[in-house]
């Protein structure tokens, strides 16, 4: 129970600091941010009205508690840009990010774990050297470049998938799966990569241990052992990887998305920052810095479910 | 140097930079054409002998402006990877050599700094202060720090008590010169491993953040402002962005084998 305790004034403490960052950092900006936005032609009044639209016009500890509080009303203020209200904008996008992300995570497991098995049970075949080569190269490569790559081939060449664009899933669920197949693809391979490393290693290390010789010299065969012993202790360390994925994951979509031209999370912050949007950027950061450390806070507890021993260091 | 050649990945990456600094180094002295000169008459031209490799849509020589490019990420790259460097062993080494509530407090904003995902933090900067070199310097660096003070602080740690470090202080030795010539030598290789691979990650953003017209403004040779710009052109001209793609991976790749290398050396695998 303490442990737990522990874990979540911890959380708390991250949440608060996140949002203080978050908050503080922009306010460092130079210059007038109506002035900024208006451009420098703007007359007083209309700068004065602006201020007080964005709130500029009280003391800072009270702008940071009113929008605190309009976090939890889901009211984060309106967007300069869209002129629509910030959390109903990120609603819309998130519905795309989170469709990608899902997907994004979905191939990282089906490529990353059954690959780094193989590499970890045929450790000294020739076979294994091309898909380490293979591996450490889509590691290597940048997510975008992965993207325009995969659409240089799949769009371009073979003009089998589309290049760039959105379906929603309400306009039927393999179009839309089509659209988001090379964004995904284009995180997971790379996602993957770091994934396989940390299964093999992982196996490899559980593979000398004691429990396995004893298994083997009982006469079990090498299949049994690896899919009812090995695999179940091998996977623990790879759940706080996935954790740290999820933020691989969202940091990557935001360069994807512009690629694939995808109204997401990316798009928006993309736009907010070259139109200096300021409530639109803050909310926009603060939603996905949060994702993140909520994540990684679900990661430690369902790593300590799976792994009771780690509650007591 | 023998041992460092004879690990594959450090050998492999060592080559294609060396390759890329031979490049660097020509595009000192002598580009095939000026990275700015148009040519409307040619624009779009595939590779030939005239245009190594082919012309953008100002028919400005592609290769030149690959070599340019090259320079203004390994510049950003060396100086972003340098500066965090710096601020992550400073601010690492006092947090794990003395411990206490300054480290717990300097840990937490490191841990802080490092909950927003990838490049959102550098994102975040420009944002703020605005685009261009300068800046996209700083916001690398600053996305550069966390991981330095991070490894620089568990070295610190584990090294703090132990015998060679007692017997210093026994002999007298005052704290700074403790930290700075007896555990630092110790956690060099370490750190040059995360420098290379900081390094990469460097190169990488920079591109993302000039592909997305955050980081380097045009007419700037930036690998990713091309990247942007070739992308337009990705039917009638498959070659072009293919180029400037291909030019970011092998640098983002040539620092991840090397950084790879130097870790396997070490003696751990991540």
């Amino acid at each position: 129970m303490r442990y737990y305790l522990r874990k979540l004034i911890g959380l708390v403490v991250t949440l608060i600091l996140v949002s203080l960052v978050t908050f503080f950092v922009f306010q460092i900006l130079p210059g007038d941010p109506a002035l900024i936005i208006l451009g420098l032609d703007a007359d007083v009044n209309q700068i004065e009205a602006l201020n007080r639209t964005l709130g500029l016009d009280r003391p800072l500890t009270e702008r940071y508690i009113s929008w605190i509080k309009g976090l939890f009303n889901g009211d984060l203020g309106i967007s300069i840009r869209y002129n629509q209200s910030v959390s109903s904008l990120i609603g819309q996008g998130l519905k795309v990010t989170a469709l990608l992300a899902l997907y994004s995570m979905i191939f990282t497991v089906a490529i990353g774990i059954p690959v780094g098995l193989f590499l970890a049970s045929h450790s000294r075949k020739k076979y294994s050297i091309p898909i380490s080569i293979v591996s450490q190269l889509s590691l290597s490569i940048p997510s975008f470049c992965m993207g325009i790559l995969l659409i240089s081939i799949f769009s371009v060449r073979l003009n089998l998938l589309p290049s760039i664009g959105y379906t929603p899933i309400s306009e039927g669920f393999f179009k839309s799966f089509k659209s988001l197949l090379l964004p995904s693809l284009s995180i997971a391979l790379g996602s993957s990569a770091i994934l396989i490393r940390y299964v093999r290693v992982s196996v490899l290390k559980e593979m000398g241990k004691d429990y396995v010789r004893t298994a083997r010299s009982k006469g079990l065969s090498k299949r049994r052992i690896m899919y009812a012993h090995v695999l179940k202790n091998s996977l623990i360390p790879v759940i706080t990887i996935l954790g740290l994925l999820t933020a691989d994951i969202l940091g990557g979509s935001i360069i994807i998305e512009n690629i694939f031209s995808l109204p997401g999370i990316g798009r928006l912050i993309t736009v907010s920052i070259s139109s200096r949007d300021l409530p639109l950027i803050q909310g926009l950061v603060l939603y996905l810095s949060l994702i993140v450390v909520i994540c990684n806070f679900i990661v430690d507890l369902v790593y300590s479910l799976v792994d009771p021993r780690i509650r007591l260091r | 140097m023998k041992r460092y050649f004879s690990n594959p990945s450090f050998l492999i990456g060592s080559i294609i930079l060396f390759m890329m600094l031979a490049l660097l180094v020509i595009s000192f002295f002598h580009t095939p054409y000026d990275v700015t000169a148009m040519d409307l008459a040619n624009k779009l031209a595939k590779p030939s002998q005239e245009h190594f490799l082919g012309t953008d849509q100002f028919g400005r020589d592609i290769l030149s402006r690959v070599m340019k490019g090259i320079e203004v990420s390994l510049l950003i790259g060396f100086m972003a990877v340098s500066s965090g460097l710096l601020f992550g062993l400073l601010i690492g080494s006092f947090s794990g050599y003395f411990g206490g509530r300054l480290d717990e407090i300097i840990m937490k904003i490191i841990d802080t700094l490092m909950a927003f995902p990838g490049v959102l933090l550098a994102m975040m900067l420009i944002a703020v202060f605005g685009n261009g070199l300068l800046n996209t310097i700083i916001a690398l660096s600053v996305m550069a720090v966390p991981r330095f003070a991070r490894i620089t602080r568990s070295g610190y740690m584990e090294l703090r008590d132990s015998d060679f470090v007692k017997a210093e202080r026994i002999r007298g030795a005052g704290s700074l010169r403790i930290m700075f010539s007896h555990i630092l030598p110790n956690i060099v290789s370490e750190l040059s491993a995360t420098a290379s691979l900081s390094f990469a990650s460097a190169i990488m953003s920079e591109a993302g953040l000039s592909y997305l017209g955050l980081g380097m403004q045009p007419p700037s040779p930036s690998l990713g402002i091309m990247l942007s710009e070739a992308q337009d052109y990705m039917l009638r001209a498959p070659w072009y962005v293919l180029i400037p793609t291909i030019t970011i991976a092998l640098l983002v790749i040539a620092f991840n084998l090397i950084g790879d290398g130097l870790q396997e050396m070490n003696g751990g695998v991540k």
